[in-house]
């Protein structure tokens, strides 16, 4: 009886962290001594319905934060994706000055990654369970597309030679002055191989914590002694 | 003087009352109510954890883990501002009680 009063209120608890231990440690003292002199049913009616009671101790803004984690999460990732279409633009643009096909392999490579981020962000935002079960093949992806682009495999291979071939060409030079194009070529495409594979593979991870993690929402069994 | 008359109020005056008297965890300070009236404040007991946790996010009162018994308890204590708040709730407390006696009694 006293487990299931303490289930029902862990499951009510909108308290995140230290506080919420704190509170289930506490109140589980409480029941065991309160049942210790009274019996359990009486300890369990005093306390009153574990709802109210969780409901008593007010969420603070970072427990409402806390809550929302998900779906701050989703819109950071969709933020990402539309912050990454200017580049994918850009490397296509190069990509047709040089009369080269390799940007289009290359964004039909990264299409399938893009597609599940976005359907699993819009569903994490819509609270539909698909978002937090799409989370995990989408981290895998992830992991394998930054696995493929760091070590130059095709497609990706393919597209940054083309990309270097075009800054050593005279497109997109930017921030080249005082350096050999060669060198500018090959520093550009290090410098978005590398961060923007290491960029998503934190934001995939913290994706995948943010959505799929504990919240009151899936409440789970309390460890009790 | 507007009184505080609300149950908030009273259970925040009880409770900072039993403190005064010396620190205690949560079902002591139960027991200790229920004990001093007599029987009459058989306090609901789910509603006074949240009362102390927001006194004590509030500055009245500090508390801290004790393992004096094999069981671990949080022990709360009233801070100097607790005892300043009490006095003001006392002070309310007593203008009421004044207030009522005035009107009932006569």
């Amino acid at each position: 009886m006293t487990e299931r009063w303490l289930e029902r209120f862990a499951a009510a608890l909108r308290v995140h962290g230290r506080r919420r231990r704190r509170i289930l440690e506490e109140l589980e003292a409480h029941l065991r001594e309160s049942s210790a002199a009274h019996g359990e049913r009486a300890a369990v009616e005093r306390m009153g319905a574990p709802e109210a009671v969780a409901a008593s101790f007010t969420p603070r803004p970072a427990d409402r934060l806390f809550e929302q984690r998900d779906r701050a999460a989703a819109c950071v990732l969709l933020a990402a994706m539309a912050a990454s279409i200017p580049l994918a633009l850009d490397l296509a643009r190069l990509g047709r000055d040089a009369g080269s096909w390799a940007w289009l392999g290359f964004l039909a490579f990264l299409a399938p990654t893009a597609v599940v981020a976005a359907v699993s962000a819009v569903a994490v935002l819509r609270r539909r369970p698909l978002g937090a079960r799409l989370a995990r093949p989408l981290a895998v992806m992830v992991a394998v597309t930054a696995a493929v682009v760091v070590l130059g495999l095709p497609p990706a291979g393919g597209e940054f030679a083309q990309y270097r071939a075009s800054v050593r060409a005279g497109h997109d030079t930017g921030g080249c002055s005082g350096r050999s194009l060669a060198a500018c070529a090959d520093d550009h495409a290090a410098e978005i191989r590398l961060n923007y594979s290491g960029g998503a593979l934190l934001l995939a991870g913290a994706y995948l914590w943010a959505v799929t993690g504990w919240t009151p929402r899936r409440p789970r069994r309390l460890q009790t002694a | 003087m507007k009184l505080s008359t609300d149950a908030r109020g009273q259970l925040d005056l009880l409770l900072l009352s039993a403190l005064a008297q010396r620190p205690a965890h949560g079902y002591r300070v139960i027991e200790q109510l229920r004990e001093s009236s007599g029987g009459a404040f058989d306090l609901p007991e789910g509603t006074v954890y949240p009362a102390l946790h927001r006194m004590e996010r509030a500055g009245l009162l500090e508390s801290s883990w004790s393992e004096e018994s094999a069981r671990r308890r949080r022990v709360y204590a009233i801070t100097d501002r607790g005892r300043g708040a009490l006095e003001g709730k006392r002070r309310e407390w007593s203008a009421f009680m004044g207030a009522m006696q005035a009107v009932v009694a006569r």
